[in-house]
């Protein structure tokens, strides 16, 4: 066998991964095995070219077969991003793991074991984001002094007081100190790690129930609105693995979900039966996306209509930070309009804030989004052109 | 399609090694080889495939006219809708910008994504129009041979440049072996560890640091990103040839080797010898030989020297940085030739001074952006002190993998060999091993030299 186990070991691996994709493919087809999607399919956008619009979905086809069936896929992520913190750990307290699909990094704290983001920018680039943002809030609060206008601003925690990598801190309270004074505003910020974890996840970038909580307290303290709710929380899955730890295929470190145990009976326009029903099946995929099928407010626009008489209509400019509070938020006002600028007819239209204010009768604005967006628009989603005031 | 990925490793490749060890004949390999060559170029962009079609349908029927008639006007057509077809997807949208820039006009530039690998097909089949014209060697008469020549998948993309004259035999007789497979084997493992393990992991070091405050890296950051991404460059261009060379071996092909330790180099004139050694004989053999070389007066060899580094520059891209980087390499070897004659001795001190002068021209080739190239060699000589550790922190950059990445990738240049036996094949198994796990964690993995 000298000089040949080489080529035989390398050509039984190329087959047989070649042949196991299609079989396993059979085997989901007629029910035999379980398959849970861990990873995104790749997308082919249509052109009005059908022939290679047909091409492209083909190939798409076959390049997410053999992607997402490669035998042990799981298991290899896995092993590779323990491998990797176990090793790093010997010698550093923050290991860098992976960049996520928004070109976040993802570090492992190794002394309190969770998970957290780093944006990929330059501060220089950070600051002249955050300028054009402050010209855009300050400008609608010009243009409409009758409209309390309003930031909530969650700090994830690389922005935080606690870890403040490279004193990105100082620029969100140097945004802040620059609004407008008819803006009202809150930060949510930890002054320490443990203070972090009590608000947010450890496996996702989200709050958690205590986090969205307190921001639904200080939004309704910074309006000056007395809260009349009584939540509680609820654990509806245990353990949970988040949005980071799913980029990870790992399980090394896991959270449990709770939720605010809260249900109203206010009208909502969207007639989705997917839309936010707070309430969830056990799924055999750790990393099943629980925290968007609990909450899922993936919609251009949401509007609540409640029945009591409040004389103030409510404008939420979010994203998934909201989805937590905003139900909470409409049961303070007559209507709540929820808009998410990433979705629907936002993608080629844009928000003319006059005349929606104008229509719907406005009152309150609140931007509610990550702070990375709600200052830096680190995800580009341009809201600064796309809302036109 | 990358070798680099999933599919390639494991729906292409076996599916081809299947269907032409299959084939008893040659005609019918090659034909294998064609189709899947043609599916290859097709796959992300199958319009492309037309074109390349078209570019072999034209040269095929040209050429042999041109070799009938003897035909100078032919050739010239011939060299002329290459060098067209190439300008019309590069160049074109440069040429506009630069016109729009100097007369101050607002010509809309073009449309048109720029084909995989243009840059390297078409030289391949200039290399046959003049070849042929030379009568170097003779026309393919066999439509599928020149097809295959032409479109070969293994170095359609990125390389080597093979030469009509150097296959021409093997086109229409090779013979495939279990040694030449296992030959062939071997190599490609070797590109692709270089690739997914060295290249792969410095090119993160180097991205991290150029893409996320080069004021802010300071000198020690921009020292390790100059050095990460001439580790980069070689490890994924050497890679990638060294996987071609490897499918080709398994094919029955011998194609040239691309590079000879360049980083071992003890001159720039000696490291042009070691580096794309494909593209600079084709400068030397069809551009700097015709237009005289070194047999006429000094002041046209200083022009041919010029005229072969700014093309040289002009072929890696469209953008004013590499005729920069091209026209640096074009003076410094003026220099070594006619200033400092003594600069080929193999002295420690020349190794030092030419990784120093290629490092730095590596920093200009790979800041395509003009202010940033500014920024960075000022930080590279210390404009903006010495830089942050904290920042190079949360850049990720000290994780182990990374670290071993890059010393690895500096040993890896020194000339290290290996004999052939149970020991390197049990290391290469490894490798092969440690590659798939990268395939599968990172499913984006480009290769540099994709773009030219």
């Amino acid at each position: 066998m000298k000089n040949k186990f080489l080529t035989i070991s390398f050509l039984v691996i190329i087959f047989g991964v070649f042949l196991f994709v299609p079989a396993k493919e059979m085997l989901i087809r007629i029910h035999k095995v379980n398959f849970y999607k861990t990873d995104n399919w790749k997308t082919v956008e249509s052109t009005n070219d059908k022939i290679y619009d047909k091409i492209m979905s083909l190939e798409s086809f076959i390049e997410n077969r053999y992607n997402n069936y490669f035998p042990f896929y799981n298991k290899i992520n896995s092993l590779y991003y323990n491998a990797n913190m176990k090793i790093d750990s010997i010698y550093l307290n923050d290991i860098y793991l992976k960049e996520n699909n928004d070109q976040d990094k993802i570090f492992y704290n190794k002394n309190n074991k969770f998970y957290y983001l780093v944006n990929h920018y330059s501060k220089d680039e950070l600051k002249d984001r955050s300028k054009e943002y402050l010209d855009f809030y300050n400008g609608i609060a010009a243009k409409y002094p009758d409209v309390k206008v309003s930031l909530y601003i969650p700090l994830r925690y690389e922005y935080t007081t606690a870890k403040n990598v490279n004193k990105t801190n100082e620029l969100v309270y140097d945004f802040t100190s620059k609004l407008d004074k008819n803006i009202s505003y809150k930060v949510l910020d930890s002054k320490n790690t443990k203070e972090y974890l009590k608000n947010f996840y450890k496996t996702d970038h989200h709050y958690n129930a205590n986090g969205a909580y307190k921001a639904y307290t200080d939004i309704l303290d910074m309006w000056g609105i007395e809260n009349n709710i009584t939540l509680k929380t609820k654990e509806i899955k245990n353990p949970y693995y988040g949005s980071i730890a799913k980029s990870l295929l790992t399980t090394k470190v896991k959270d449990s979900l709770f939720v605010l145990d809260y249900k109203n009976d206010i009208i909502v326009n969207i007639d989705d039966v997917n839309f936010k029903p707070l309430e969830v099946e056990n799924k055999a995929n750790p990393f099943y996306d629980y925290y968007v099928k609990y909450f899922n407010g993936q919609y251009d626009e949401v509007i609540y209509e409640n029945s009591n008489e409040y004389n103030r209509n409510l404008l939420i400019v979010g994203d998934s930070m909201s989805w937590q509070i905003d139900y909470l938020l409409a049961s303070n006002f007559d209507n709540t309009y929820v808009i998410n600028i990433r979705y629907g007819k936002w993608k080629n239209n844009k928000l003319e804030l006059e005349k929606y204010i104008n229509e719907n009768h406005i009152t309150h604005i609140l931007f509610l989004m990550e702070s990375k967006n709600i200052i830096f628009d680190a995800d580009n989603y341009k809201l600064a052109s796309k809302v036109v005031y | 399609m990358v070798f680099s990925s999933v599919i390639f490793m494991f729906m292409f490749l076996p599916l081809f090694l299947l269907c032409y060890f299959m084939a008893k004949k040659i005609r019918t390999k090659n034909l294998v080889l064609l189709l899947f060559s043609l599916a290859f170029y097709a796959w992300g962009e199958p319009y492309y495939f037309f074109l390349m079609l078209f570019m072999i349908i034209i040269n095929y029927f040209l050429t042999l006219k041109m070799a009938k008639n003897d035909s100078k006007f032919i050739f010239i057509l011939l060299i002329v809708i290459n060098l067209l077809s190439l300008f019309s997807f590069k160049y074109l949208n440069f040429f506009i910008d630069n016109i729009n820039n100097i007369f101050n006009l607002s010509i809309n530039n073009i449309h048109l994504s720029l084909p995989i690998g243009i840059s390297f097909y078409t030289f391949q089949i200039l290399s046959y129009v003049i070849d042929v014209k030379k009568g170097k060697c003779e026309p393919q008469r066999n439509f599928l041979n020149l097809a295959c020549y032409i479109s070969a998948f293994p170095q359609l993309i990125a390389g080597p440049i093979v030469r009509y004259v150097d296959i021409e035999k093997e086109l229409v007789d090779r013979k495939t072996t279990f040694d030449g497979f296992t030959s062939g084997v071997r190599r490609f493992i070797i590109g692709l560890a270089k690739k997914l393990i060295i290249a792969n992991n410095v090119a993160f070091i180097c991205d991290a640091i150029l893409t996320s405050g080069i004021k802010e890296a300071g000198f020690i950051g921009i020292l390790i990103a100059t050095i990460a991404y001439s580790l980069q460059i070689y490890f994924d261009f050497s890679g990638y040839s060294d996987m071609a060379i490897g499918l080709g071996k398994m094919c029955g092909f011998n194609y040239n080797e691309n590079f000879n330790n360049p980083y071992m180099a003890y001159s720039v004139t000696d490291f042009w010898r070691r580096w794309h050694i494909s593209l600079s004989s084709f400068f030397r053999d069809y551009v700097y030989i015709p237009l005289g070389g070194n047999r006429c007066s000094t002041a046209k060899i200083v022009r041919n020297i010029l005229i072969v580094w700014t093309l040289t520059g002009l072929w890696h891209g469209d953008s004013w940085n590499f005729v920069i980087w091209g026209l640096y390499y074009g003076i410094i070897l003026l220099l070594e030739k006619f200033v400092f004659k003594n600069s080929d001795k193999n002295t420690w001190y020349n190794h030092i001074k030419t990784l120093i002068i290629v490092a730095l021209g590596w920093l200009i080739f790979r800041q395509t952006n003009f202010n940033d190239l500014i920024t960075s060699v000022k930080a590279l000589f210390g404009g903006y002190g010495f830089g942050s550790i904290s920042h190079l922190y949360y850049l990720g950059i000290f994780s182990m993998r990374y670290i071993i990445a890059f010393v690895a990738g500096i040993i890896f240049s020194l000339n290290i060999k290996m004999k052939d036996g149970t020991l390197k094949d049990s290391l290469l198994l490894i490798l092969f091993i440690i590659s798939i796990i990268f395939i599968v964690v990172n499913s984006y993995n480009p290769f540099i030299y994709f773009r030219f």
